[in-house]
């Protein structure tokens, strides 16, 4: 193989690239789906559920406090002070508040001496699930309240790190998923769609005979694993960057879609030793690249074991998984470094196979 | 002694059940226009790409420029080029992109692009994108790619076919001009007149074997009659024979008298020396 003879097949493969729409859409269509989902997705923060809660108390209280103490962490509660029973209504019927709660005057002291008081909750016409849990942990907040202790002592545990597939979903947020899920779509495009196509574009104008005249065919093969690459290392960013995506761990996302690309782009070349004609690129990478995007399009979905098991060996499982990770900034995902150890064994074994197959062709 | 540019001997080349080239052996040297003629499916193109070194000899030996084009394949590269039978070039980039890449590839300074554009006249339209080009634009611009590392050893596949008159003049001039300068050519064509006008020597392949190599003039007195046809100012036409003396003694009288307006010799045309040893035209 020559390096300056890659370098110029790559150079050109660039520049024509830039030209031809078929390629373009390979790559701005996971570009445009990332930037449509982006905005019409809320993200993590967009999650948190945010409740305002109407206070007519006549003396201060701490059971706004307790209230607060026993929302769980997907709750937002903020507190506003309304001077009566009437203006909590109209407040309420303008939807400045979600909520009312109408103490007596001494509440507090009076729930210390057990005197039971009143406690009115004031519901909207329709109320949703976050009103509902809020009233749920009143009886809860107004024990605590009273110094008494509760019936049992409740233990929160979480699942440990990967063990649930809609660890991303949950922990990310849909947008940040989905930008995720549009940047292995992304990976998945170039390599199995652009890669093959300029391959056999080469193959069917005959440019590759011109091509192998002086270099060989490994080097025209080198080229193009080059460009598959580079198209992908300027494209994810270009992604984030149209997503404002932000990851916590950017090195490790760097690897993890170099890691990728290098991966899916030899998978590319390979099945474009399948195809002989434009036609076939069109209407089977779709086959091929179906069964690498399906793991990031499941995340989040039940699915039996069974295609989880097989899900376990695909390339963008763990592109998808360490992609995720690193957006975290830790790890959702356990066994990073089984992830990273599987894509190099694809890396291995798909340019194995390239290399034996391209050695077979120089001998023909 | 000149050296030779192409040497082949008893080559082979079959696909599976397929003879394609069944024991050829031949020599081109530097600086000679060498011509294969022969029907569709007759070799031409596996002769071709056996001597560029992208098909393996079954057997038989070859070597261009004194490199043998399976052992020496990478060291002989460099030093040939080929004119492609199919327009291969890429259509989005601009005719100066075009050459850049294979000035690239052949490791030869960029300069040798602008010299090129100027000798196939397409300097104008070098900034321009291949797909807009004429063929004739394109098949001069597949001439100046194959002259692009000077190669010792320039092959040509049917380099005119499809072309109008005056580009397939052009691109005839070119050829004829890289012969003068030293460059051994492999010409396949199916045109008669071309490899006539422009060959030192044709070669006939007929199913893979070569029937007849000659020059055009020897392979033409073959089958040729040795006769004259002469038109008089009385619009007659004789028919004398030249190895006749009462023939030649009219001719004489012809011309004294100045009656002669024309004189057409009817020596054969490769096309009948080609359908005698081949059995159709091609």
């Amino acid at each position: 193989m020559s390096w300056s003879r890659i370098r110029a097949i790559y150079r050109k493969d660039m520049r024509d690239a830039i030209r031809d729409s078929r390629v373009l859409t390979a790559v701005l269509m996971p570009l445009l789906l990332g930037l449509l989902y982006s905005f019409a997705l809320p993200d993590e923060e967009g999650m948190i559920e945010k409740l305002k809660i109407g206070v007519v108390s006549a003396t201060a209280t701490r059971l706004t406090t307790a209230i607060e103490e026993q929302a769980p962490d997907n709750v937002r509660l903020s507190f506003v002070t309304v001077t009566d029973a009437a203006g909590l209504e109209r407040q309420m019927r303008e939807e400045e508040v979600d909520l009312g709660l109408v103490l007596p005057k001494g509440f507090d002291d009076a729930v210390k001496d057990g005197a039971s008081p009143e406690l009115a909750v004031v519901l909207p016409a329709s109320p949703d699930f976050d009103s509902h849990y809020v009233v749920a942990i009143l009886d809860r907040s107004v024990q605590e309240l009273a110094g008494s202790a509760p019936a049992a002592r409740i233990v929160q545990r979480s699942l440990p790190p990967g063990s649930g597939d809609a660890t991303a979903l949950g922990a990310l947020g849909p947008r940040t998923t989905f930008i995720l899920i549009s940047i292995v779509l992304l990976l998945g495009m170039i390599a199995v769609y652009a890669v093959p196509t300029v391959l056999i574009e080469e193959a069917e104008t005959k440019t590759m005979d011109a091509l192998t005249l002086i270099a060989s065919t490994a080097d025209v093969i080198a080229a193009k694993a080059l460009f598959g690459l580079a198209l992908s290392v300027i494209s994810v960013p270009l992604l984030l960057v149209v997503t404002r995506g932000q990851a916590d761990d950017v090195a490790m996302l760097a690897v993890t879609v170099v890691l990728s690309a290098v991966v899916l782009v030899g998978i590319g070349l390979l099945s474009a030793g399948l195809f002989k004609t434009q036609q076939q690129v069109n209407t089977w990478s779709g086959a091929i690249l179906l069964p690498l995007l399906a793991p990031a399009f499941t995340v989040g979905m039940p699915t039996p074991d069974a295609v989880n098991t097989v899900m376990y060996f695909l390339p963008t499982v763990h592109t998808f998984r360490l992609a995720a990770n690193a957006f975290a900034g830790r790890a959702l995902y356990a066994h990073g470094v089984l992830s990273l150890s599987v894509l190099l064994a694809w890396a291995a074994a798909v340019y194995g196979l390239l290399w034996w197959r391209l050695s077979r062709r120089e001998d023909a | 002694m000149s050296t030779l540019g192409i040497e082949v001997e008893d080559l082979v080349k079959h696909y599976g059940a397929v003879h394609a080239v069944d024991g050829i052996s031949f020599t081109v040297q530097e600086g000679e226009i060498l011509g294969f003629l022969g029907h569709n499916g007759a070799g031409k193109t596996t002769t071709i790409r056996v001597l560029t070194g992208r098909a393996r000899p079954t057997s038989g030996h070859a070597s261009v420029v004194g490199h043998d084009v399976v052992r020496e394949r990478e060291r002989m590269k460099p030093l040939i080029n080929l004119v492609f039978e199919d327009q291969n070039l890429y259509a989005r980039l601009t005719g100066r992109e075009n050459l850049e890449l294979f000035a690239e590839l052949y490791g030869v300074p960029r300069s040798r692009v602008a010299e090129l554009l100027e000798a196939v006249g397409l300097t104008a339209a070098a900034k321009r994108k291949v797909k807009t080009y004429s063929s004739g634009m394109k098949q001069r611009l597949l001439v100046a790619r194959a002259l692009i590392n000077r190669p010792r050893v320039l092959f040509l596949d049917e380099p005119t076919r499809g072309l109008d008159p005056t580009s397939a003049r052009e691109v005839r001039a070119m050829v004829r001009e890289q012969a003068r300068q030293g460059t051994t050519v492999f010409l396949t064509t199916h045109y008669m007149e071309e490899a006539d006008e422009l060959c030192d020597r044709v070669a006939f392949l007929v199913s893979g074997r070569i029937v007849a190599l000659d020059t055009p003039r020897e392979l033409k007195l073959r089958c040729g009659e040795r006769a004259v046809v002469v038109l008089l100012d009385s619009r007659a036409e004789e028919r004398l024979r030249l190895d006749d003396a009462a023939d030649a003694a009219r001719l004489e009288g012809w011309m004294a008298e100045g009656s002669v307006l024309s004189v057409h010799s009817q020596e054969g045309t490769l096309e009948d020396v080609f359908v005698e040893l081949a059995g159709r035209p091609l």
